[in-house]
């Protein structure tokens, strides 16, 4: 099953995209290593021709000298998920949105700009999404300081 | 009369039905909804900060806060990824009474989902009825456990004590009578003409929505998507039970609550066959994996289960650390309710509490 996937992704994007070799796949988790530009292509290819339609959820993490941002597609028929990974920029990145391909990206998408502030291109409503309007900076990032709210007193009111 | 008819509606804390902790901001023309954005976040606790801050021991009790209604659910989907992550096996005894436990944990979640679907739609009679069932779940739990609803009952390697002697007893006694009570819900609710009428047809979800919208556990299977992450993803030997995965078609409020209905069943009849299993291991066999290393290997693994609401599953990047170095959780409540606000868009302000029950909220791994 995962041998035919990473078939015809070698056959379509060969060179371009990092993919895993077939006994170093763990539980089903293909983990695509990709260029940004090369992610509508690939996220459509793997909609549209492989039948990877269901988005499971996005993420990302801050590894101090990158930000890592991960897409895990799943399919109806394979137990197998597929990773998409993008490095960016850790404080002007900006990465395409899979939103408009997969709508169930929406909410993960803004929450991942919510918590680790990656911006997302194309996105049709990025706004925070767990955290108020007014929150300042991203709680998840690893040089986040965390400062106590200020709460108005009942006089000021 | 002015063109603009349309109104904006806050449906919020003050409607019996939001359950508080969540609103809606509705734009209404007449009684037909024609535009909505739902507000999370009310009860954002931080976890995926509170568990990479902690060691991966301190871990599982707060995890069985993620959400009480099925708090076992998490904190056994947060022990498997870690046991991912220390790349440990787990005994066939520990397998099957997580197994056990699980598929009990599954009923008494929907039996909660029964009880406030049925209160939102206000067919009150029926809070009684499956809370009393779910009394019965929650004894046998009690017996297996030690607790009532937080049970901290899993560890990285297994669980921390076998089942007790007595057990097969209050299986039979407590899974006959839940069999009886099962019938009179369906009794209850689908003999009422008013709620078929009020769920039939109501809140349709096309097969291509439920899987572009990402939506996981019996919202999906309402709507046709046949997958189940206990089949088709197996874990803990799942793969070696024999059992049905109810799928309908129709997609619309009804179906979503029949699936339910069906799973209840089912999860009877795994635990039946988890207890045949069990009996067949001796009563010396370990349950629980003792060989777990100090500091796991620096890698990351995302392993899901399939709670009572969907896939549940957790994320983790280690380090090497004793600690994760990320978590992230990922909610089938989370996915589920994205398509709550494309569903009720068209339909009529009353049948929103008829939709948005047959989802099954739980506003704690909504917010995490």
């Amino acid at each position: 099953m995962e041998d035919e996937l990473l078939f015809k992704l070698r056959k379509e994007f060969d060179q371009v995209i990092g993919l895993p070799e077939l006994e170093n796949i763990k539980e089903h988790r293909i983990d695509i290593a990709l260029d940004p530009k090369n992610l509508i292509d690939v996220a459509n290819f793997l909609k549209h021709e492989m039948g990877f339609t269901i988005p499971n959820m996005c993420t990302g993490t801050d590894y101090k000298d990158k930000m890592e941002v991960s897409w895990h597609i799943g399919n109806p028929n394979y137990p197998v998920l597929m990773v998409l990974k993008v490095e960016i920029d850790r404080d002007n990145g900006v990465v395409e949105s899979l939103t408009p391909i997969w709508e169930g990206m929406n909410w993960h998408e803004r929450e991942t700009y919510d918590l680790l502030g990656v911006k997302f291109e194309n996105h049709p409503d990025l706004r925070r999404l767990l955290l108020p309007e007014n929150w300042e900076g991203h709680p998840l990032r690893e040089d986040y300081v965390y400062k106590r709210p200020v709460y108005r007193k009942p006089e000021d009111f | 009369m002015s063109e603009k008819t349309e109104m904006n509606l806050f449906m919020g804390p003050q409607h019996p039905s939001m359950h508080g902790l969540w609103s809606l901001r509705l734009t209404i023309d007449g009684e037909t909804i024609v535009g909505g954005d739902a507000q999370i976040g009310y009860l954002h606790r931080g976890y995926e900060k509170l568990l990479t801050n902690r060691s991966y021991e301190q871990g599982i009790p707060i995890c069985d806060r993620l959400c009480y209604v099925e708090s076992h659910s998490w904190s056994s989907a947060y022990t498997h990824s870690i046991e991912g992550i220390y790349q440990i096996d787990i005994p066939e005894k520990a397998q099957l009474i997580r197994i056990l436990t699980l598929e009990m944990q599954r009923i008494a979640s929907h039996c909660l989902w029964l009880a406030a679907m049925s209160v939102d739609i206000g067919a009150l009679t029926m809070l009684i009825y499956p809370m009393n069932a779910r009394e019965i779940i929650l004894n046998m739990l009690e017996a297996i456990t030690g607790a009532r609803m937080t049970y901290n009952y899993v560890r990285i390697g297994g669980v921390w004590a076998d089942l007790p002697v007595d057990i097969e007893k209050k299986m039979q006694d407590g899974f006959s009578e839940f069999s009886r009570l099962h019938n009179e819900f369906i009794d209850l609710l689908e003999e009422a003409q008013i709620f078929r009428i009020r769920t039939q047809g109501i809140g349709v979800m096309s097969k291509e929505m439920a899987m572009n919208y990402g939506t996981v556990g019996p919202v999906a299977r309402a709507s046709g998507v046949d997958f189940d992450v206990r089949r088709d993803d197996p874990y803990w030997g799942y793969d070696k039970l024999k059992f049905k995965v109810p799928v309908r078609t129709e997609g619309d409020s009804f179906a979503r609550y029949r699936v339910r209905l069906e799973e209840m069943q089912e999860s009877i009849n795994i635990c039946w066959q988890v207890w045949d299993k069990y009996n067949e291991l001796k009563a010396t066999d370990s349950f629980r994996n003792m060989d777990v290393p100090r500091r796991p290997p620096a890698g990351e693994v995302y392993r899901r289960i399939e709670t009572g609401r969907g896939e549940g599953g957790f994320y983790l990047v280690s380090d090497g650390k004793t600690n994760p170095y990320r978590c992230r959780i990922k909610s089938p409540v989370f996915n589920n309710l994205q398509v709550l606000t494309p569903l009720v868009i068209g339909g009529k302000l009353a049948d929103i509490p008829a939709v948005m029950g047959s989802i099954d909220l739980c506003v704690g791994d909504l917010d995490r």
